[in-house]
C-alpha cells in the first residue's frame, strides 16, 4: 500500500476522501504514528516522527496529536472528567481541571463532567472524544470517520465543532472519511484512488 | 489522575471479581497468620511454664498426661502418691534435688483449679503478690490475676469449691468451710495466673469432708478429733493411732500442740499455718505430684528419673522431653493446616492471574486508547502489575485482619482448654515475610498479563472499530 506525497500547512483544514479499501485508516494511523511506515517520511511540527523511539513517539502523540476515532473508546472505569485528566497526565502535562471544564462547556458537555462514558449517548461520546483530542492543545487533529455513526443533524454539529475547535486551537484538522455529507463543508480535499 | 489511581479505579469497577480475589488471598493469609499466632503463643506458653522444672514425680500412668496435668493444668491427674514415699526428697542435703514443690489437685472454683502446695510454688513461676498476703491458715487462698479478673474476686471474698477439675455445677461443696481470698497475684503470664493456690492440708480437709459424708452438716463446729477420725477411715493402717486425743503429747505433730481439741475455733487459732506445717509430718497423706528442680545435670541427675521409675511405684517424667513430644504431635496437625493455607494462597495467585488475563480481552480498546493518549508500553505494563499488587496487598491486609480476629474469637475457646490466654494483639516478624511473599506472588501472577497488555497492537485494535 502506498500513498501520494501530501503537505498540509499548519492551521489548514483538509478532507481525505476515499471509498472502502483505499487505506484511509492505514493512512491516518501512519500520520498519527500508530503505525510506522516501511518507506517514506512523516513530518509533524518539523519532526520526522518515524525516526522517533516508540516511547518518545507515544509522548509526542499525547502532546501534539489529537485523534477522534470512528467509534469512541474511553477508560470505562473513569468519568469523563477523569478520562480527560488522564489524557493531560499521560504525556506529562499538568492536570488542569479548569481547562477541562472550559472545553466540556464549549462542547456542551459541561453537565456530563462526572458521568461515566457508558452513560453517554452516541453523540455525547463523539463530542467527549473531541474534547479528549483537543485537551492538550494539539498541533494537528486527526478524525477517522467521525460522522459515520451519526445522523444528519449530529453530523453537521460534529463537523462544525471539529472545525471550530481546530480554529480556536490553531490546529491543523485532517478528516479521513467516505461520508459525502462532509464534502460541502471543506474546500481542501484529497481523494484517495482505489488500489 | 495517575496510574495508581487508574489501577484502583479499574479494580473497583469490577467489584465481584475483586471481592473473589480478596477473599481468596484473605483466607489463605488469614489461616497462615492464625496458625502462626496460635503456634507462637502455645510454644511461648510451654516455654514460660517450664519454669526451670527438671522433673515431675507422680503416680504411674501416662508421663505426658502427668506433665500436662501438673505443669500446664490441662489434663487429669494420673493418681496420687503417698507422702511417705517422697519425704526424703525434701531433705535439704539430697544429692540431686535442689528444690521439691508438692502439688495436690482435685478441686476447682468455676473451672479454675485449686492447687494445694507450699509457698515455694510462687518462686517457681516468679509470681508475686499484688494485693493482700500469702495464705496463712487452711482455706486461705491466693488467686491468680486472671481468676481475680474473670471471676471478679477481691480480697476477703469467700467461695465454695467444686469437686473435680472442671466445674460441672453438680459437685459443689456447698457445705463445709468456705475458701477465703487472702491474696491476689500479679500477672506472671504463666499458668499461675489461672490457678487458686492454698496450702496442702486444705485439699486434704476438703476431701475428708467430702468422703466422710457428714449427716449432721455442721462442719464449722467440728473439732480436730473428727478430722483425725476421717483420716483413719480413709487411710486404714496409718500411724495416727498413736494420737491421744485426751491431752496427747506428740512430738512430730507440732501444730497439734497448740490446738484445743475440745471445740477449737479455726479463725482464731488456725492449724497448719505457713510457719508450722511440714509435709514431712504427714507421711500417711497423699499428694498428686512433686515438681522437682535439680542441683545440676550430673550423671546422678540423669539416672535419677530412671531410678524412680524402676525402683518405686511412682513415675518420674522430664517436662522438656514430654513437651517436645506434644509439639511433635501438634506440629503434624499444624503442618497439614499450613499446607492447606499455602495451597489456598497459591490458588489465589492463579485466580489473580486468570482474572487479570481474561480482563485484557475486554480492555483492549482501553489499552490502545491509553497509548493514543500518550501512555507508553511501560505505562500499560505498570498498570496491570499495579492492579495485581494492589489486590495482593489488600488481600494481605484482609488476611492479617482475619487471622488476628480469628485468634480473638477462637482464643477464648482455646483459653479454657489450654489454660492460657491467646492475645490477638501480638505481631510476629513472619507477618512481614508474608507481605513479601504476597508481593512476589502478586507480581508473578500479573507478569504475563502485563506483558500481553504492553504488546497490545494499537493500530490493529483501533482499526477494528
Amino acid at each position: 500500500m502506498s500513498f501520494p506525497d501530501m503537505a498540509i500547512a499548519q492551521g489548514e483544514h483538509c478532507l481525505i476522501l476515499g471509498t472502502s479499501g483505499t487505506g484511509k485508516t492505514t493512512l491516518l494511523h501512519l500520520l498519527s504514528g500508530l503505525l510506522s511506515p516501511k518507506k517514506g517520511s512523516i513530518h509533524i511540527k518539523d519532526t520526522a516522527i518515524e525516526k522517533m523511539s516508540e516511547s518518545a513517539l507515544d509522548a509526542f502523540r499525547g502532546k501534539h496529536i489529537g485523534i477522534v476515532f470512528q467509534v469512541p473508546h474511553f477508560v470505562a472505569a473513569l468519568t469523563v472528567s477523569e478520562n480527560l485528566q488522564l489524557a493531560q497526565k499521560l504525556p506529562g502535562n499538568k492536570v488542569d481541571k479548569i481547562k477541562i471544564k472550559q472545553i466540556l462547556d464549549q462542547l456542551h458537555l459541561g453537565h456530563k463532567l462526572d458521568a461515566y462514558p457508558s452513560n453517554l449517548s452516541q453523540g455525547e461520546k463523539q463530542r467527549a472524544s473531541i474534547a479528549r483530542a483537543i485537551i492538550n492543545g494539539p498541533a494537528v487533529i486527526f478524525a477517522d470517520e467521525p460522522t459515520s455513526a451519526l445522523d444528519d443533524k449530529n453530523t453537521t454539529e460534529v463537523t462544525a465543532l471539529l472545525q471550530q475547535t481546530a480554529v480556536e486551537n490553531k490546529a491543523t484538522l485532517i478528516i479521513v472519511t467516505h461520508d459525502n455529507r462532509l464534502k460541502a463543508a471543506f474546500e481542501n480535499k484529497i481523494i484517495l484512488a482505489d488500489i | 489522575m495517575n496510574i495508581i489511581k487508574l489501577a484502583w479505579k479499574n479494580l473497583i469497577s469490577k467489584p465481584l471479581s475483586m471481592l473473589l480475589n480478596l477473599l481468596l488471598f484473605g483466607l489463605g493469609v488469614g489461616l497462615v497468620v492464625f496458625l502462626l499466632l496460635i503456634n507462637f503463643q502455645v510454644n511461648q506458653n510451654f516455654e514460660k511454664n517450664l519454669a526451670g522444672i527438671d522433673l515431675v514425680v507422680g503416680a504411674k500412668g501416662s508421663p505426658m498426661q502427668m506433665i500436662l496435668c501438673n505443669m500446664y493444668h490441662i489434663d487429669a491427674p494420673t493418681g496420687n502418691i503417698p507422702v511417705k514415699d517422697i519425704v526424703h526428697y525434701f531433705n535439704p542435703k539430697h544429692p540431686v534435688i535442689k528444690q521439691a514443690v508438692p502439688l495436690s489437685l482435685g478441686d476447682n472454683y468455676r473451672s479454675y483449679r485449686i492447687v494445694g502446695t507450699d509457698t515455694s510454688f510462687l518462686g517457681l513461676y516468679n509470681a508475686k503478690i499484688a494485693e493482700g498476703k500469702i495464705w496463712y491458715a487452711d482455706y486461705d487462698v491466693v488467686i491468680g490475676s486472671l481468676v481475680a479478673e474473670k471471676e471478679g474476686l477481691e480480697l476477703g471474698d469467700q467461695f465454695y469449691s467444686s469437686h473435680g477439675l472442671v466445674d460441672d455445677g453438680i459437685n459443689v461443696h456447698d457445705h463445709g468451710q468456705k475458701f477465703k481470698v487472702t491474696g491476689i497475684l500479679q500477672p506472671s503470664q504463666t499458668v499461675a495466673d489461672q490457678l487458686i493456690l492454698c496450702n496442702t492440708p486444705t485439699i486434704w480437709a476438703v476431701h475428708d469432708h467430702e468422703e466422710g459424708d457428714h449427716a449432721e452438716g455442721t462442719h464449722e463446729e467440728h473439732d480436730h478429733a473428727d478430722h483425725d477420725e476421717h483420716n483413719h477411715e480413709d487411710h486404714a493402717g496409718h500411724d495416727h493411732d498413736a494420737h491421744n486425743h485426751a491431752g496427747h503429747d506428740h512430738d512430730s505433730h507440732k501444730e497439734h500442740d497448740t490446738h484445743d481439741h475440745a471445740g477449737h475455733d479455726h479463725s482464731t487459732s488456725p492449724k497448719n499455718t505457713a510457719s508450722t506445717f511440714q509435709l514431712q509430718d504427714h507421711p500417711d497423706e497423699f499428694i498428686t505430684s512433686l515438681l522437682v528442680k535439680f542441683r545440676g545435670r550430673g550423671i546422678q541427675a540423669l539416672n535419677f528419673p530412671r531410678a524412680i521409675n524402676e525402683q518405686t511405684d511412682m513415675m518420674a517424667a522430664q517436662p522438656a522431653w514430654q513437651i517436645n513430644r506434644v509439639r511433635d504431635m501438634m506440629g503434624s496437625g499444624t503442618d497439614m493446616l499450613r499446607l492447606l493455607a499455602m495451597a489456598i494462597i497459591f490458588v489465589s495467585g492463579i485466580s489473580l492471574f486468570i482474572s487479570l488475563f481474561s480482563s485484557l480481552r475486554g480492555r483492549k480498546y482501553e489499552l490502545a486508547i491509553l497509548r493514543v493518549m500518550g501512555g507508553s508500553r511501560k505505562t500499560l505494563f505498570s498498570l496491570i502489575i499495579l492492579e495485581g499488587l494492589i489486590l495482593a496487598v489488600l488481600g494481605y491486609l484482609l488476611g492479617i485482619a482475619l487471622g488476628h480476629f480469628g485468634v480473638s474469637v477462637l482464643g477464648g475457646q482455646l483459653e479454657a482448654s489450654y489454660k492460657y490466654s491467646f492475645s490477638p494483639w501480638i505481631w510476629l516478624t513472619e507477618e512481614y515475610y508474608i507481605l513479601g511473599v504476597l508481593l512476589v506472588l502478586g507480581f508473578v501472577a500479573s507478569l504475563i498479563p502485563a506483558i500481553k497488555a504492553s504488546r497490545t497492537a494499537i493500530s490493529e485494535t483501533l482499526g477494528e472499530g
